[in-house]
């Protein structure tokens, strides 16, 4: 059974890897050209992130609870240079906001459990619009 | 990108014997063996455990027809099989997660239109239904654990989805059984 401050604990993770998500696709967009259908979908996932930070951010000072402020920067896997790169990078973005999710799901009640329902299957299909891979169990050890 | 989540287990989802045994009570329901203190659980607890393993079960059984009708419409359609199989493979994943060990369902398969075009969006419409079963069963089990595979299950439903409706866009057919 979950406990308050394991709820808090996996917004705070979830909000993190969201402040991280705006960051990348803030990288990916400065990338690629804004008319291609790869820099739409780069908008597309920065403003999608952008309202489920502030969301995030909402319910925690709903519950007390100061919200995680993003890092000044983020060590990215490697260098986003082209459509490639930008793609690597916003898969891993998505997989790891799926992780995310899943906990908060495990580790929440409704509502927030719903919006962390929700926000995993988001963060799956958007993994696809990157060429990522379907999987059983998203936001799960995939070995 | 220090994004700190600890990565739930895939074999966590995998293993009934975790998904469902991790719910208090509900190992006994889906067959498995072990020490069951049942004098240390109130009647609450009890209820929750049987609603969750009641809820795991019909994803399950649910899961089964996925995975059996898509399996058979790449039969008679074998065009679709590349794209069909490891869907019914992934579903299949859930029937094993979900489902007892000791009697996991087996799926039956619903009748298959004869055009491409025509399967694909009868699979569709399965897999939305599906996968808004999973996210109900996801929002009122008890069990986080459980919830959490629920609701891992009901993404990959939303990519086979987005995967179908691609390929339903693109096959050839006028869309009648």
């Amino acid at each position: 059974m979950m406990t308050a401050e394991q709820s808090l604990s996996a917004l705070q993770t979830a909000l993190a890897a969201e402040h991280a998500a705006v960051y990348a696709y803030g990288v990916c967009g400065g990338v690629l050209d804004g008319g291609s259908s790869a820099g739409v979908r780069a908008r597309d996932g920065y403003l999608a992130h952008q309202q489920r930070r502030e969301r995030l951010q909402r319910e925690l000072r709903t519950l007390g609870a100061e919200p995680v402020a993003a890092l000044p920067g983020y060590d990215l896997p490697g260098p986003v240079t082209n459509v490639g790169s930008a793609a690597r990078l916003a898969r891993l973005v998505e997989d790891r906001c799926a992780v995310g999710y899943a906990d908060l799901v495990r580790q929440s009640t409704p509502p927030v459990r719903r919006l962390a329902v929700d926000w995993l299957s988001e963060a799956a299909t958007r993994g696809l619009d990157w060429s990522a891979e379907p999987t059983a169990f998203p936001g799960f050890e995939d070995r | 990108m220090p994004v700190g989540s600890t990565r739930l287990s895939r074999r966590q989802a995998l293993t009934v014997g975790c998904v469902l045994a991790a719910v208090p009570g509900a190992a006994a329901l889906a067959g498995c063996r072990g020490p069951v203190d049942r004098a240390e659980r109130d009647t609450e607890t009890q209820l929750a455990a049987e609603t969750d393993a009641s809820a795991a079960q019909q994803v399950a059984r649910t899961a089964a027809d996925l995975s059996a009708t898509m399996q058979a419409t790449g039969r008679r359609h074998a065009g679709l099989r590349n794209l069909l199989q490891p869907m019914a493979d992934r579903h299949a994943e859930h029937v094993h997660a979900f489902s007892s060990q000791t009697s996991p369902p087996t799926g039956r398969s619903g009748r298959v239109p004869s055009t491409a075009k025509a399967a694909l969006r009868v699979l569709l419409g399965d897999v939305q239904r599906s996968a808004t079963a999973a996210r109900a069963a996801a929002m009122h089990v008890d069990s986080g654990d459980l919830a959490a595979a629920l609701a891992a299950s009901a993404a990959c439903h939303a990519q086979h989805e987005v995967l179908l409706s691609a390929a339903a866009a693109q096959a050839p057919g006028s869309g009648q059984s």
